[in-house]
């Protein structure tokens, strides 16, 4: 069988017609049937499979026949069955063996074309990573592929490719060359042997296939916890040494083929440039066609899925692996914009074991977001960032931690005149302002590896009771002032709850400089009585005055509940364009290269929710205004945020044209127009009945629709209204500073031109029309 | 490269922290000794919970941690702080020892020390109850080295990324700590983290010690040490040590604890453990050292200005009071006595009135005196001291220890002692010597040093420093220092009608170094009589203070300028010096920019003595560096302290050298009374006996 009998790669294609072969022999004579083993014995394509050639993805209509043809097969051959076993026990294995998850035999797939001396052929390679011997050489391109054309041309092809994934994944300018070294442990190569002529073609099926390598032999075990590869992804692109991907010749050509084989199940990347005819994209399954720009968003749609798995964790794994060393070179090379203290704040969970950091004007923040998501939470009140709904009931957490050690004995020493020890009357003061709505406090002891909760309201001699009977039966006495076990139940037990966390002690707990950074923000040592020494009486608190009375003022500082109100907040997204936002009334204006959102607010907390373009930001600065009993307050400051699955916005409301509404519609800006509301030949949108003052729509079904933006498509019958933005097909228009503004690939941005009253934006065959309503 | 090489790692059972073995046929060794975050855990976790008192919790934590170390910094030597707490975070490559537990007991008591078959550490010390309860066992020498070895095939770096990459679920303390000590570890490195330089790790194999100046002789046992210190200065090279640890929670020893499979966690439902696979290199190398360089070798006795041995001083004249004895008495066969004779007082105010006044005289017998009052102080002169000062006075030296106050005199004399000395009966000089060469060395006993207790007592005071650790306090002018003549003989069959026999006696007086400051004190001290009969001087300069030594130096000079011999006053040109460099551990740690290039003179190797029953450097090759040392170490001095060579150049010969009594700077902790200071470890001398071969080399006795 030749090569441009039969489109190459596509194995189960293949297969099926060598059983059509093989039912025409079974039909004839033995020697017909001897000659057609033969045939098949000799044939590439079987002989690799039976070799263990790359699997099928699963349940593809191609698949699913060849199993019917192995059935029907077996029936037909009677007692000549013996003499086909073999042929079909390797097909029925190669069918069977998809394994859904991601194994050693997982493979992308690179479409390629093939020239024939009559004609180009859009085939199919298989790029599988195959692990190999460790060796210490540097990649050889050799390893890589067997194309020619590769192998003589561009020497470095596969660096660049290499050097592409390093920057996208690392943030870097540059790639430190010690990050290639895990890749030059393995070697690549491309399966199915074939002779490629679009080699470039295959540059995001290798970019996809390092990156996997990378991240595999990086993150180990933690692989399938952190990305979600799927087998079979089909990929094309070029890549260039910026991380761009650009587009691809016989794209349509190669995405038909691939159909064929796997049809619609199959995930497709492509360039954005490719943009497919429609019928194609009708022909796969919803959420399975992807069109990206850049490598990072590339590398999202290969290895993300809906279960909290994608290019962010895997970033965060990787960040967590890096050394500070490596951090630190990392740095220097890092893209400017991007926060230098990514790879910290990636890779530590923020949040997990305390609180946020109050910032200045006493606003608490809360950030996360997740792949084009961003959520952003403020408040007076640190309570005020947990939602309603969270298991805790939204309860904010003071943890106490008491010093038992035998230094700190004569604050454990019951006072005559009240009954108690200097802790408890510490404690039960702490309480006292602790509001049981909203917060929650616990007690813990260094070197002690429990809390326990402190019910509201309890008396001074109960609480005394309870410590004394802590300290004593775990004789913390004995164990001296150590702040790790403390540390390590806080995180074991309530590494989800915000929190303040505050140490009584008079003593430096020799370990907590080691635990301090890079988490404990928020974490305030408090002493009982200032020491006579002490260095810096500022950052010093003292609960005890000289006198031995507990100090209010200290205790207000610290434990008094915020009253006041943020008044404005202002966001600089840096150059990531959003696209959706909440609350809607949130206005967007650009600040040089910067996105800015600005949202007026009169609350005690506020809470932005945004969508963007492309992915979110991995820092904001967040500024704003407060007002507060004693006046009038700015703050400003950057926030790094937490990564976390976040819901995805509601889709923009869309509205269905009627079909006689759609049928003119069709007709728009040709010459058998005719307005549905006042009959004129000329193309317009809008129109003023008579009476009244303002324009309406011209299609009855949308004349409902104010207070926003109204999209329509040249030759669909769907519209869409929206308020800040949205996202049509790879298309983003946003309103910025009241006007209308489209934006296709990352870092640029264009005004909508505005034509006879209506935005208009033609791209190609695709002609958009918006309308503010 | 060697190909790639499996490593297993878990973690232990009770702290989490990572171990590694090669084989499965290894026991687990832990990545890094014991740190104090471990030790902090027991100690939270209830280790000390049987003791009575909490105070003792807050004294553990604080010399754990310590932290008293920050309010009397002197009381170690400066590098020593490298071991107060630093937080993680705040590490850096000098004070990341401080991440190691340390300061910990490692024996409880004194009786556990005497009993036999006693291991350390002792159950009951704080090591001892830490190692039981993180479940662990301390190595041997033997699987200390071997481990050592075979790690060191691979980067450090390596080891701990490794060990991060698969994934073990850390505490985050333990995470941020081995990130931090990968940060700080040069790519260099290689082998476990902290093995080949950072602290004294312990190993199981203890040493036995003799005092024989108790009554009855008692047997003590110490624990021992492996590797090398980054911490304490030391002058030591490259090759793996192993010694004796004399303080009983010592700062700098730790740790590295091995484990079997029961005591590890982390193995897979399959069997076997996790692994990773590092790029190994070949097998570490044997240090080899500096091949002699040619400087000197080829220069002979005629290179060296000229010893002047005319100078005789001991004719007739007692060893013990340095005073001219008649000469019927000294020429007599007999013995000879020397004795302190008092006014016999005449009534019992006249007693309280002659003790105050009366000095008494002293005087000679050959026989000894009668026990009676105004008769005291009495010493004997040995015999064969007299029949070599009866038959050649000029095979007599009076050897003159001099140099600052605190430049190290007595502790050379009492570190060269101990050479003559330990182990007993097979000690460490002779064995330096060929053994066909029939060296012998003769303590010419002046008193009854085993159980004498009037005087000072060098028997006494070598195993203090030898066995206890203990340096004595310095000698002050007021009180008699160490003196002992010691003869060195040497008997060989050069051929077979002609024996080579040649002797020697060294008398060696040490005196104290405040007299230097006061020459004009120097002439009638009484308890420095020695010093007009002087033939040799070996002048101490401390190695951080050679650049005053020239002032110093210049003033011991003006005061023997001064001093009369038989009516007239000293011809420095007939005194021979020796000019040693002291405490040159100290250069390994000094900021000086000229202390490396002083250091690498002075550790021409081979620098520790050669000995006679193991392969090795042969004394003619010790004494070939020796002579490079000197001629490097004048050009140095020529070009650095140029007016120190011009002052020594006024004696008759002048010869360099340099040594470290003890190898290490002692603690100078001072508690215990007569103590000025306490060694951590056994001594091991560098170029300590470098005087001596100077001067028996130069009297002939060593010829080559």
């Amino acid at each position: 069988m030749a090569i441009d009998t039969v489109s190459f790669g596509k194995v189960n294609t293949h297969l099926d017609l060598l059983f059509a072969d093989l039912e025409s022999a079974l039909k004839g004579s033995e020697r017909e049937l001897g000659k057609a083993l033969k045939s098949i014995r000799e044939d590439p394509v079987y002989r690799s499979i039976a070799g263990g050639f790359p699997m099928p993805v699963p349940a593809c209509p191609s698949s699913e026949k060849l199993r019917q043809r192995i059935a029907s097969i077996s029936e037909k051959a009677g007692a000549r069955r013996d003499s086909l076993k073999t042929f079909l026990d390797a097909v029925y294995r190669f069918v069977e063996s998809h394994d859904s998850a991601w194994t050693e035999h997982g493979y992308f797939i690179a479409p390629v074309m093939a020239q024939s001396s009559q004609s180009r052929i859009a085939g199919m390679v298989y790029l599988q990573a195959v692990p190999r011997m460790l060796v210490t050489e540097k990649l050889h391109i050799e390893d890589l592929t067997r194309d020619r054309n590769l192998l003589f041309a561009t020497k470095d092809y596969f660096g660049k490719i290499i050097s592409a994934l390093m920057k996208t994944i690392y943030y870097v300018q540059i790639s430190p060359f010690e990050l290639y070294d895990t890749l030059t442990h393995y070697t690549y190569r491309l399966q199915f042997g074939c002779q490629i002529t679009e080699g470039k073609s295959i540059g995001a099926a290798a970019l996809a296939t390092f990156a996997l390598v990378h991240f595999q032999t990086l993150l180990g075990e933690q692989f399938h916890n952190v990305v979600a590869p799927r087998c079979g992804t089909f990929l094309t692109g070029e890549v260039d040494v910026d991380g761009f991907v650009h587009q691809v010749d016989d794209a349509p050509e190669k995405v038909a083929c691939a159909l064929e084989e796997f049809g619609p199940d199959l995930r497709f990347v492509l360039p954005n440039e490719n943009r497919l005819p429609r019928h194609l994209e009708q022909r796969i399954a919803s959420g399975n066609l992807h069109y990206v720009n850049t490598a990072e968003e590339l590398l999202a749609a290969v290895f993300s899925s809906d279960d909290f798995r994608g290019l962010d964790q895997a970033r965060a794994a990787l960040f967590r692996l890096l050394s500070p060393v490596q951090r630190s070179t990392l740095r220097k090379l890092i893209i400017p914009g991007i926060d230098p203290y990514v790879y910290e704040k990636m890779a530590e969970r923020r949040g997990a074991w305390a609180t946020p950091r109050r910032q200045e004007g006493g606003v608490y923040a809360l950030s996360t977001a997740w792949r084009d998501r961003l959520d952003i939470r403020l408040s007076l009140e640190l309570s005020g960032l947990q939602d309603a709904n969270e298991s805790n009931g939204g309860h904010e957490l003071v943890e106490v931690i008491l010093d038992g050690s035998e230094q700190m004995s004569e604050h454990w020493i019951v006072a005559p005149s009240t009954g108690v020890c200097r802790m408890t009357s510490a404690l039960f003061e702490i309480d006292r302002r602790i509001d049981p709505k909203t917060q929650d406090l616990v007690c813990g002891f260094l070197s002690h590896q429990k809390f326990y909760p402190v019910q509201h309201g309890k008396l001074a001699s109960e609480i005394e009771a309870f410590i004394q009977q802590i300290r004593h039966q775990h004789r913390l006495e004995h164990r001296g002032p150590f702040f790790r076990p403390v540390y390590e139940s806080s995180l074991r037990e309530f590494h989800d709850r915000l929190k303040r966390v505050y140490i009584l002690s008079d003593l430096d707990a020799p370990d907590l400089d080691d635990l301090k950074e890079p988490n404990l923000s928020s974490l305030k040592h408090l002493r009982l009585f200032m020491a006579a020494e002490s260095e810096d009486e500022d950052q010093e608190v003292a609960l005890f005055d000289q006198n031995g009375s507990l100090s209010q003022t200290a205790l207000d500082r610290y434990f008094q509940r915020e009253r006041g109100t943020i008044s404005e907040i202002q966001i600089d997204l840096g150059d990531e364009l959003p696209v959706e936002w909440e609350p809607a009334q949130g206005a967007l204006n650009m600040d040089g290269e910067s996105f800015v959102l600005r949202f007026k607010v009169d609350d005690l907390r506020s809470e932005a929710r945004i969508r963007l373009a492309n992915q979110h930001p991995h820092w904001v600065r967040i500024s704003g205004q407060v007002r507060h009993d004693n006046g009038p307050g700015s703050f400003s400051f950057v926030e790094h945020p937490t990564l976390s699955a976040l819901p995805s916005f509601n889709p923009p409301e869309t509205i269905r044209l009627t079909a006689e509404e759609f049928e003119m519609w069709r007709k728009f800006e040709t010459s058998d127009w005719r307005c549905p509301s006042c009959g004129s030949s000329e193309s317009h949108l809008l129109d003023t009945p008579e009476g009244r003052f303002r324009e309406r729509i011209v299609f009855e079904s949308l004349g409902h629709l104010s207070g926003g933006y109204l999209l329509m498509r040249k030759g669909r019958p769907e519209c869409i209204f929206f308020r800040t933005g949205c996202q049509v097909s790879g298309f983003s228009f946003v309103v910025i500073a009241d006007r209308l503004y489209w934006s296709q690939t990352r870092g640029r941005v264009y005004e909508v031109p505005y034509e006879s009253g209506v935005y208009c934006l033609r791209a190609g065959p695709e002609a958009f029309y918006l309308r503010r309503v | 490269m060697n190909g790639t090489v499996k490593i297993q790692a878990a973690r232990d059972r009770r702290t989490g922290f990572p171990v590694l073995r090669l084989s499965n046929d290894d026991p687990f060794v832990s990545l890094f000794p014991v740190t104090k975050l471990q030790a902090e855990q027991w100690i939270w976790e209830g280790g000390l919970r049987h003791q009575e008192d909490p105070y003792l919790t807050t004294l553990l934590i604080e010399r754990m941690e310590r932290i008293e170390q920050s309010q009397t910094p002197r009381k170690y030597p400066e590098s020593v702080r490298k071991l107060l707490r630093v937080p993680i975070s705040q590490c850096r490559v000098e004070n990341l020892p401080g991440l190691m537990a340390t300061n910990l007991t490692l024996w409880a008591s004194d009786e556990e020390i005497i009993r036999p078959g006693v291991r350390f550490p002792t159950p009951a010390s704080e090591w001892g109850r830490l190692i039981k309860w993180i479940g662990g066992s301390v190595p041997s020498f033997v699987e200390w080295t071997k481990a050592q070895e075979r790690f060191n095939r691979f980067k450090t770096k390596d080891l701990i990324n490794g060990v991060l990459r698969l994934g073990f679920p850390l505490s985050p303390a333990i995470q941020h700590l081995m990130q931090k000590v990968e940060e700080l570890i040069s790519e260099e490195e290689t082998g476990l983290p902290f093995i080949n330089l950072g602290l004294y790790e312990l190993i199981s194999d203890p040493k036995e010690f003799q005092k024989i100046t108790e009554d009855p002789p008692v047997t003590l046992r110490r624990p021992q040490v492996a590797g090398e210190s980054a911490l304490w200065p030391t002058v030591e090279g490259r090759e793996v040590r192993w010694r004796p640890v004399f303080q009983q929670h010592l700062p700098i020893v730790t740790a590295r604890l091995w484990h079997e499979e029961s005591q590890v966690s982390d193995s897979q439902p399959e069997g076997g453990f996790n692994h990773f696979q590092l790029a190994a290199n070949p097998l570490h190398l044997p240090f080899e050292e500096d091949s002699p360089a040619e400087t000197g070798r080829g220069k002979s006795r005629s290179a060296l200005n000229s010893y002047s041995s005319s100078r005789v001083t001991m004719g007739n004249r007692c060893p013990v009071c340095y005073q001219t004895v008649p000469a019927e008495v000294f020429q007599n066969d007999a013995g000879l006595w020397c004795y302190r004779e008092s006014r016999q007082p005449k009534s019992d105010e006249d007693d309280v009135e002659v003790k105050k006044n009366d000095q008494g005289v002293r005087a000679h017998s050959n026989s000894k005196p009668p026990e009676r009052t105004g008769i005291d102080e009495v010493e004997a002169v040995q015999l064969e001291y007299l029949s070599i000062a009866r038959r050649d006075p000029s095979k007599i030296r009076s050897v003159c220890l001099s140099g600052f106050s605190e430049s190290g005199k007595t502790t050379g004399l009492l570190s060269l002692w101990g050479l003559m000395t330990f182990p007993p009966g097979d000690s460490r000089l002779p064995r330096a010597f060929p053994s066909h060469w029939g060296f012998d060395q003769i303590k010419c006993s002046l008193l009854d040093f085993i159980h004498g207790k009037q005087l000072i007592n060098i028997s006494k005071q070598t195993e203090q420093m030898w066995i206890d650790g203990d340096l004595p306090i310095r000698n002050t002018a007021l009180q008699r220092a160490l003196r002992c003549p010691v003869l060195f003989k040497v008997s060989r069959k050069t051929n077979p009608l002609w024996t080579f026999n040649r002797q020697i006696i060294l008398n060696f007086n040490d005196i104290a170094g405040e007299l230097m400051t006061r020459p004009q004190a120097l002439p009638d001290h009484k308890d420095y009589p020695n010093i007009s009969t002087t033939t040799d001087v070996i002048f101490l300069a401390p190695a951080h203070q050679i650049r005053n030594a020239n002032q110093y130096l210049q003033e011991f000079v003006k005061g023997l300028g001064v001093v009369a011999f038989k009516g007239k006053a000293l011809d420095i040109g007939q005194i021979n010096l020796i000019l040693a460099i002291s405490q040159i551990d100290r250069l390994r740690h000094s900021p000086e920019a000229d202390a490396e290039s002083l250091l690498k003179i002075l550790m021409k190797p081979p620098y520790t003595l050669p000995d006679n029953q193991h392969a090795g450097s042969s004394l003619e090759e010790y004494c070939f560096a020796m002579r490079q040392v000197h001629f490097g170490l004048q050009s140095w001095l020529k070009s650095k302290v140029p007016n120190l060579v011009t002052v020594a150049e006024r004696f008759a010969s002048v010869r360099y050298c340099g040594f470290s009594a003890c190898g290490f700077q002692p603690i100078k902790e001072g508690k215990k009374p007569g103590v000025e200071a306490c060694l951590p470890f056994e001594p091991q001398p560098v170029r300590v006996a470098d005087p001596l071969l100077w001067l028996l080399w130069e009297n002939g006795v060593i010829d080559f």
